[in-house]
């Protein structure tokens, strides 16, 4: 049995973006369902879970350009932890609940992510490598500021001009120095293609 | 005398076990999968998330923000059906 969550307005366009595939699935493939509809405001997971033991999670869509273009990075893990964990965030979504506690095998937005990548962050002994499409959270840009105080070697790299822009608005509030000054590595990387 | 042969009995059936133990087959270290598999884009293309769908054999549960890959579509329907 498959049983798929999907966003129901992709890329801010409205369902006819997402119509095709939710006709597809629901004639051929089982159950479908839209997400994002109580509990959070879209769904941009993406994430498998077989036979509730085998997970795959990863930042693609499962589009052309996400399975075939674009810098993505996805984890297949067999780890029961952590397909239950899924199982449980699925459950909450595709019957349209809350959920009401984060599972601790997974990272879960909007139930503690934010948490979770600051004690990351906090707990980082010598670098943090970030690759992101998007950093322009004041909390997390201020960890990594103060841990590049610590000493710490940090790097980013980000297609995003507003991730960009945020990082040195940031910097300078903080510490009125530009990012390459402060020694802060950010590489552009224009984006070519959609997500 | 007697000692002797005991002694020479031993020898030979310490000998034995040797070679018992010598071409007794390996045990083989247990090599278990790796319970995470990176899976790197663009380099990796549809194969590995394909074949994840078809390695399902019972359920598959998942959230997606976007899908419109036919390789994807096409692991996902059943034997049979016609796109």
């Amino acid at each position: 049995m498959v049983r798929l969550v999907l966003e129901q307005q992709p890329y801010g366009m409205g369902s006819y973006a997402a119509d095709p595939a939710y006709n597809f699935l629901q004639t051929y493939v089982g159950q479908v369902r839209w997400g994002g509809q109580l509990a959070f405001r879209y769904t941009h997971a993406s994430y498998l879970v077989a036979d509730g033991a085998r997970t795959f999670i990863g930042s693609m869509s499962w589009t052309d350009t996400g399975l075939g273009a674009n810098r993505e990075l996805g984890l297949i893990d067999t780890d029961p932890r952590v397909a239950s964990a899924g199982e449980r965030v699925f459950n909450a979504d595709w019957n349209q609940r809350k959920l009401h506690s984060a599972p601790n095998a997974v990272v879960v937005s909007p139930d503690g992510a934010r948490a979770r990548i600051l004690s990351l962050i906090a707990t980082a002994h010598k670098s943090i490598d970030i690759y992101t499409e998007r950093l322009t959270d004041p909390a997390i840009i201020r960890a990594l500021i103060a841990s590049h105080d610590y000493g710490l070697q940090v790097r980013v790299v980000t297609p995003s001009d507003a991730s960009l822009a945020s990082v040195h608005r940031h910097h300078l509030q903080v510490n009125d120095r530009s990012p390459a000054v402060y020694g802060c590595q950010s590489h552009d990387r224009r984006r070519q293609d959609a997500a | 005398m007697l000692a002797r042969r005991s002694a020479a009995r031993g020898l030979l059936a310490a000998i034995c076990v040797l070679s018992i133990i010598s071409w007794a087959p390996q045990s083989t270290a247990s090599s278990a999968a790796p319970p995470i598999q990176v899976v790197i884009e663009p380099d990796a293309g549809v194969t590995p998330l394909v074949n994840f769908i078809q390695g399902a054999t019972h359920t598959l549960d998942g959230e997606i923000y976007a899908v419109s890959s036919n390789a994807v579509f096409g692991a996902c329907k059943p034997p049979g059906a016609v796109m």
